[in-house]
């Protein structure tokens, strides 16, 4: 091979792998996003469950804790502790969650806010 | 110098390829519909076989439809009911074999999956332009021509008498079932190993998806309100799922919902439940037990249910609960708030 000949396949590969990250990165972007949804946990107890919108929850969620009434904020497709009776208030030091896998954890007044995968209830068929 | 680059341009080529088909090697997949038994039977297989399979099992499920059909002057069941009150119409053995397993069904649930309510249908006509409510004296003159124990099946010389003038055989509570079963096993000697069967929403579901994961299938929910159409998710293999509802066809009048599925006792659409879905291995069988359950209701129904080997049952009330019992009962996923798993 001469030099130019190398050159040409450095480059071929160098786009192949690149272009593979951009199709992986694109993938995981546009399909693997679905819709978000909010699950609310009191003391290990399912309090709510829904899809991740204002619409759904309203702009704000208040919820009683084993302490007492916290406060959540809803936002276009997010949602963060706003008010909370705990001493240490890390949950509101959360901020903002959006995404599946992200979570909210208030231990003093055991409430969990965890964003699930709303594509949980995709189906191939449908029986009717 | 121009080999080089022919070989340098099949790499390029050859790496791109490989991009744009993920490297999966997913096998192709064959998705076809046609407008059969009254609805739409869509059959989605994967393999290399895949596409002679499908082609199969349709025209298997277009025979089954022509077998089954009431309507068709030329078929058994037609010649069976034009002989009501005349004579036995001697019939091949494979409508012989489903007459005799819906009788079987039949006694098993004190009649009410019944084959012989083509008066009732008739009568009611619902989903077509003369349906309407008939008067209480129509439904009572209907009633006592509906009877499964009055259809006789005679082995020796393989024929079936229904001995009252207006008397009737509709298969529409099984035929659906029976098809898909059917279409199975064509599938399956075609060698194919994962394949998504929809009868007109009787569901069966074959080995694994082509991504190796179960197949996932939603269960209706009778008055879908919000983003899901699905009460519940069935991952599911090698299962079939039968739903029988009270929103399939109906008409509404003075506020009351009259849908098609008769209750044999009262002459009426039956009342108890909105929906009723059985899980099991055979479609036929989930065909006729969803039905059943329809009918019967909650607890008499689960309690027919029961008396079988591994079927699973969910039914949503008119409350819209929830209930499930059965192997597959903590497989359920259910949608949303309205459930308990119990």
């Amino acid at each position: 091979m001469t030099p130019g000949d190398k050159t040409v396949v450095a480059v071929i590969l160098i786009v192949a792998v690149s272009s593979a990250g951009l199709i992986l990165l694109w993938n995981n972007h546009f399909m693997a996003s679905g819709p978000v949804e909010v699950v609310i946990e009191v003391d290990g107890q399912e309090m709510r469950r829904g899809s991740l919108s204002v619409s759904e929850l309203g702009e704000q969620y208040r919820i009683r804790g084993v302490v007492g009434y916290s406060l959540l904020e809803v936002g276009d497709n997010k949602i963060r502790m706003v008010e909370s009776p705990c001493p240490d208030k890390i949950c509101i030091g959360t901020g903002w969650i959006s995404h599946p896998g992200e979570s909210i954890i208030c231990i003093p007044n055991r409430i969990i806010v965890r964003l699930v995968s709303g594509v949980d209830y995709h189906y191939d068929g449908l029986s009717q | 110098m121009q080999l080089r680059w022919i070989g340098l341009t099949t790499l390029f080529l050859l790496v791109a390829s490989l991009q744009l088909s993920g490297c999966r090697g997913t096998p192709p997949e064959v998705r076809r519909s046609e407008f059969l038994l009254d609805t739409v039977v869509t059959i989605t297989a994967y393999g290399s076989e895949a596409e002679e399979a499908v082609v199969a099992a349709l025209a298997e499920v277009r025979r089954v439809g022509g077998l089954l059909d009431a309507n068709d002057p030329d078929s058994e069941i037609a010649a069976i009911n034009s002989k009501a009150g005349f004579e036995p119409v001697p019939v091949g053995d494979e409508l012989f074999e489903l007459l005799e397993r819906c009788q079987y069904y039949s006694a098993l649930s004190a009649g009410a999956f019944d084959i012989t309510v083509r008066p009732l249908v008739e009568l009611w006509a619902i989903g077509t332009e003369r349906e309407s409510v008939p008067t209480a004296e129509k439904i009572k003159q209907a009633l006592e021509l509906v009877g499964y124990g009055k259809m006789v099946l005679d082995r020796q010389t393989q024929s079936v008498f229904l001995p009252e003038v207006g008397m009737g055989i509709d298969l529409g509570g099984v035929g659906k079932g029976y098809a898909a079963d059917q279409a199975r096993e064509v599938l399956r000697e075609y060698g194919i190993d994962s394949a998504l069967i929809d009868a007109g929403g009787n569901i069966w579901t074959l080995g694994l998806r082509p991504d190796g994961k179960m197949w996932r299938i939603g269960i209706r929910h009778p008055r879908p309100e919000g983003k899901w159409k699905a009460v519940a998710v069935l991952p599911s293999r090698d299962l079939t799922i039968v739903t029988s509802g009270d929103y399939e066809r109906y008409f509404i009048r003075d506020g009351m919902r009259y849908h098609h599925i008769f209750d044999p006792q009262t002459g009426y659409p039956a009342q108890e439940l909105l929906s009723a879905t059985i899980i099991g291995e055979s479609s036929t069988e989930a065909d006729i037990l969803s039905t059943a359950v329809f009918v019967l209701g909650a607890d008499r129904g689960m309690a027919v249910v029961k008396q079988l080997p591994n079927l699973t049952s969910l039914i949503v009330t008119p409350e819209l609960h929830v209930h499930a019992a059965g192997p597959y009962k903590n497989r359920l996923e259910l949608v949303g708030k309205e459930g308990t798993n119990r």
